[in-house]
């Protein structure tokens, strides 16, 4: 096919000119310096500073704490990424569903929203205080011996709910959003040949909301790796004992309190790497399911 | 194939609004029933109690004899089209038409010669491996029909079907759904706001208004003795005159003149009345009883329509004439109608008088 071709104007680039700029400045020039780093080992003062080619690399794939965090951060993505999506998609059903007072059950689902990660890992760490936390008392009254700080399951539960819980909102609103896209008629049309309504979620419903359940899927796998920070660093700083030390949450450490930033920058870049890599999974063998 | 009995049927919506008030009627096994009227009259509500998809508020909805007001809308056996089609759009045209089968437990093998026995019918037969939005608006409304038909179903519910066509997709798809539902012998309730449409297809025809049957019958007793002042209004086009007069004694006055008619003509009780004339039965006369001004004159090749405005009524008429005899373009006219063919209303409840 032929495009129309107007002649070329200056004007397009000064448009996007500041775009361009704030990539360049503050992702394509520091991930730039972070690749350059990581080929580089200082000496603990960083008086002197040696090319090394990959040995940051080795050196992070070999360590046993880095695998460890890395089959911590895989299940904890894993699991937010599940759990995030399951449970907005049954409140986003639900909530469609009722008609008296909608907006103000659609309006406490959303709230949550609103809320920063550190914020969301504040409120958190307050519910699980072992003074005041009402979590943390339920728990215990309930019969299980809970105490994230000694325990590393307990801390990895405490995280994950936190970050469910930070998440769970802004998938509503999206579920919600692809809910009311589905024409009425439609499900109508469904009710008349389908008895069921399990099946006919699992036949009408959810296929017809694939397109926004992939979306956030690639949303949240993102939100799991990298924003959960916020949750950690206010809530367990990568403890007990490493239990719930994330990779990103481990460049931080290493890199700004350990002061090895040839190591952190390695470890960043194959962070980076891995994503990538999930990314382009999801984009291969899910998408193709996926019917817009 | 069943009959459909509503008695006493009323909807009101959570909001207040009462869109169906105390509709009563019986639709024979194989009966088309068209159910006609203007827009928000609560057409669609009803049909969609008949479906099951909307909750009936009070009275009884039995299909094939049994009480369904509490059976779900797929244990009723009934099939719908509706206005958009509401195919399912991640389905082929195949999946479509079966999902409804599948979801019943039909076999295999027996799905498959249904469908495309209901494709062959429908000459869908080569568009069965694709997708709705790779299909135009007539194939897309007759995968909807295939979706009904392959259930054979106790009764069709039609909901506006045809209005989504052009003009000419729309007088073709009349027909052929007309000769399916003969052709089947299954029951069907049709919903529209077109006139030749409703008289076209329906057996009979319920004519609503604000949530009332205003009149259930034949076509032709609809057209012929509209059973209020509405329903004489809303069909026939161009409308009926309505002319406001007097029965004195029989005869008819109009402004206090007498329309000339022989005493004893109107078989009227004396008091207001609210005439009215169908302006094919309306005819140019020297001494006419109707007097009024042209206003415009419309020539339509086989016919020609008059406008005309009443003197002292306020009023307007269209007269409609065969032939192309010439008509003065303005000026003065007087017309005149046998008093057989006037329709005669009471003029506060707008039902029709003994005539
Ligand atoms: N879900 C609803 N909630 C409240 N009122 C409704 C609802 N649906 C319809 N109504 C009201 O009920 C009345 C009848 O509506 P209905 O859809 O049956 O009209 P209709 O005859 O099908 O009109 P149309 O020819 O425009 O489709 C209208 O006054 C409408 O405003
Ligand atoms: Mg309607």
């Amino acid at each position: 096919m032929k495009r129309a071709q107007f002649g070329h104007s200056p004007i397009p680039y000064l448009f996007v000119g500041p775009q361009l700029a704030i990539i360049v400045v503050f992702f394509l020039w520091p991930a730039g310096q972070a690749v350059y780093q990581s080929f580089l080992l200082q000496d603990a003062f960083g008086l002197s500073t040696r090319f090394v080619w990959f040995r940051n690399y080795e050196d992070t794939i070999l360590n046993t704490v880095w695998l460890e965090s890395a089959g911590f951060t895989l299940l904890f993505s894993a699991l937010v990424s599940f759990f995030s999506i399951a449970v907005a998609l049954l409140l986003a059903v639900r909530a469609n569903e009722v008609i008296h007072a909608a907006n103000a059950y659609k309006t406490l689902l959303i709230w949550a929203y609103a809320v920063a990660p550190p914020v969301a890992g504040l409120i958190g760490g307050l519910m699980f205080n072992p003074f005041i936390g009402d979590l943390y008392h339920l728990f215990n009254a309930a019969g299980w011996d809970f105490n994230h700080t000694r325990d590393g399951f307990d801390a990895s539960f405490m995280v994950i709910l936190i970050a469910v819980w930070k998440q769970v909102s802004i998938n509503f609103i999206f579920f919600l959003a692809g809910l009311q896209g589905i024409p009425a008629s439609v499900q109508e049309a469904a009710r008349l040949d389908c008895r069921s309504d399990e099946r006919r979620f699992w036949t009408i419903t959810f296929p017809l909301l694939a397109p926004t359940s992939f979306f956030l899927l690639v949303i949240n796998v993102t939100y799991a790796f990298f924003e959960t920070f916020g949750i950690i660093d206010v809530t367990t700083r990568g403890g007990p004992g490493g239990a719930t030390n994330t990779l990103v949450y481990k460049v931080y450490t290493d890199g700004f309190l350990g002061a090895d930033l040839g190591g952190s920058s390695a470890q960043s870049v194959i962070l980076l790497l891995m994503v990538l890599g999930l990314t382009v999974l999801q984009f291969r063998f899910i998408e193709r399911k996926v019917h817009y | 194939m069943a009959d459909i009995r509503l008695s006493q049927v009323e909807k009101r919506y959570p909001n207040g609004a009462h869109a169906v008030r105390g509709v009563c009627v019986d639709i024979a096994d194989g009966e088309f029933v068209v159910l006609l009227g203007p827009s928000g009259c609560g057409k669609s509500t009803l049909l969609r109690m008949v479906a099951g998809l909307e909750e009936i508020t009070e009275g009884e909805v039995a299909i094939g004899g049994a009480l369904v007001n509490d059976v779900s809308p797929a244990d009723r056996d009934i099939a719908m089209v509706f206005q958009n089609y509401a195919l399912y759009p991640h389905m082929s045209v195949f999946k479509n038409m079966a999902y409804g089968l599948i979801n019943r437990r039909f076999p295999k093998e027996e799905v498959r010669a249904k469908v495309e026995a209901a494709a062959d019918m429908l000459q869908l037969r080569d568009y069965l491996d694709r997708r709705p939005h790779q299909l135009s608006g007539g194939q897309r409304q007759r995968v909807a029909m295939g979706r009904a038909i392959v259930r054979e179903p106790k009764a069709f519910l039609f909901d506006e079907p045809l209005s989504n066509l052009d003009a000419k997709l729309r007088v073709h798809m009349r027909v052929e759904i007309k000769q399916l539902q003969r052709r089947l012998g299954i029951t069907a309730l049709y919903v529209t706001h077109d006139q030749v449409e409703a008289m076209t297809l329906a057996d009979r025809l319920i004519v609503m208004n604000g949530g009332v049957a205003e009149q259930i019958g034949t076509p032709l007793e609809v057209y012929e003795r509209p059973a209020s002042a509405f329903v004489a209004t809303f069909i026939g086009s161009p409308a009926m005159a309505m002319l406001r007069g007097r029965v004195d004694g029989g005869a008819l006055r109009l402004d206090g003149q007498p329309a000339g008619l022989p005493s004893g003509a109107l078989k009227a009780p004396d008091g207001p009345v609210t005439v009215g004339v169908r302006p094919e039965d309306l005819r140019l006369a020297e001494d006419g009883w109707i007097a009024g001004r042209i206003e415009l004159v419309e020539h339509l090749g086989a016919d020609q329509v008059l406008h005309a405005a009443l003197d002292g009524q306020g009023e307007r008429l269209i007269a409609r004439f065969a032939g192309a005899e010439s008509l003065p373009a303005d000026g003065p006219v007087r017309l005149a109608a046998d008093p057989a063919k006037l329709h005669l209303f009471c003029p506060e409840s707008g039902r029709r008088l003994a005539a």
